[in-house]
C-alpha cells in the first residue's frame, strides 16, 4: 500500500493505491497522522488505486474520520471501486462518509 | 471440473500469518474458482473468521492453534475455521449498521461474512465457524 500527499488549495489529498488490509492498516495510520501533522480541515482521500479493503481497513477509515472531525474538519472518499464501494454499501459506511465518484465532485463539495 | 478439494491446515496464532495462508488457499481454489469477484469474497470471509480466531479466540496466544478447513466439490466452496478459545454468545452479535454502532471503528468481520456467504453456522460454542458460498 502506498499513500501519496499533496495539497490542493486547502484540501489535503491523500491518494491510496493497494490494498488496506490488517498488514496495511496500522501503516497506513501512520502516515495519515504524519500527514495531518498541521492540522488540516479539510480532507480528501482518493481511492483510486485501492484493490481490497476489510474490515481493519474500514476500522482505520473511520478513525482517520474521527481525527479530522474532533479538530473541526471534514473528510470526504471519492474514486471508489465498484467492489469497495459494495463494501461500504454492505456495512452502510456509504452512509457515514460522503463519498463522490471522482475527485473533482469531492474537491467542488469540502 | 470433476472430483474434490479437500485442504486442512493449522496455523498458530499469529495475525502475521492470515495474509499468506489465506492467500496460500485461494491459490488453491483459483483453478475452480474462475470469477476474479468471487475469489475476492471467499478471500475476504477467510481472513475474517481467521482474524477473529486468531484475536478473540485464541488471544492471541501464539501457541494456540487455529483450524482451517477447506471443501470444494461442483458449486459448493466450504470453510470451517475453529479456535481453541472461550467461545462466545453467537446470538448476540451486535448489528454494526445500527444507529449507535456506525462510527464504532471494530465489530464488522462476522457481519461481512453473514452478509457476503450464502449460508453462516456456529458450533462448539462459537469456537467453529462453518461458511459456505455456492458457485454460480
Amino acid at each position: 500500500m502506498e499513500i501519496k500527499e499533496e495539497i490542493i488549495g486547502e484540501v489535503l489529498v491523500c491518494s491510496i493505491s493497494g490494498e488496506i488490509n490488517l498488514d496495511t492498516s496500522p501503516h497506513l495510520r501512520k502516515l495519515f497522522d504524519k500527514a495531518m501533522h498541521n492540522k488540516r480541515k479539510r480532507v480528501l482521500v482518493d481511492f483510486s488505486g485501492v484493490t481490497y479493503i476489510d474490515s481493519s481497513g474500514l476500522a482505520t477509515l473511520i478513525e482517520m474520520m474521527q481525527k479530522v472531525n474532533k479538530i473541526g474538519g471534514q473528510m470526504r472518499l471519492s474514486n471508489l471501486s465498484d467492489k469497495v464501494r459494495n463494501i461500504f454499501e454492505i456495512t452502510k459506511l456509504d452512509k457515514l462518509f460522503q463519498i463522490y465518484p471522482d475527485r473533482h465532485k469531492a474537491l467542488e463539495n469540502l | 471440473m470433476e472430483g474434490e478439494v479437500y485442504l486442512n491446515y493449522s496455523v498458530k496464532s499469529d495475525l502475521k500469518l492470515v495474509q499468506p495462508t489465506v492467500a496460500e488457499i485461494i491459490g488453491k481454489l483459483k483453478r475452480r474458482v474462475k470469477k476474479e469477484t468471487l475469489l475476492t469474497d471467499l478471500r475476504l470471509c477467510l481472513e475474517e473468521a481467521l482474524i477473529n480466531a486468531i484475536k478473540h479466540g485464541n488471544q492471541q496466544k501464539r501457541e494456540l492453534e487455529v483450524n482451517i478447513e477447506v471443501k470444494q466439490r461442483g458449486r459448493r466452496v466450504e470453510f470451517r475455521v475453529s479456535d481453541k478459545g472461550k467461545g462466545f454468545d453467537t446470538t448476540n452479535i451486535p448489528d454494526p449498521t445500527e444507529k449507535n454502532n456506525l462510527q464504532r471503528p471494530s465489530g464488522r468481520g462476522i457481519f461481512l461474512i453473514k452478509k457476503i456467504m450464502d449460508e453462516v453456522r456456529f458450533f462448539d460454542g462459537g469456537r467453529t465457524i462453518f461458511m459456505l458460498k455456492y458457485l454460480d
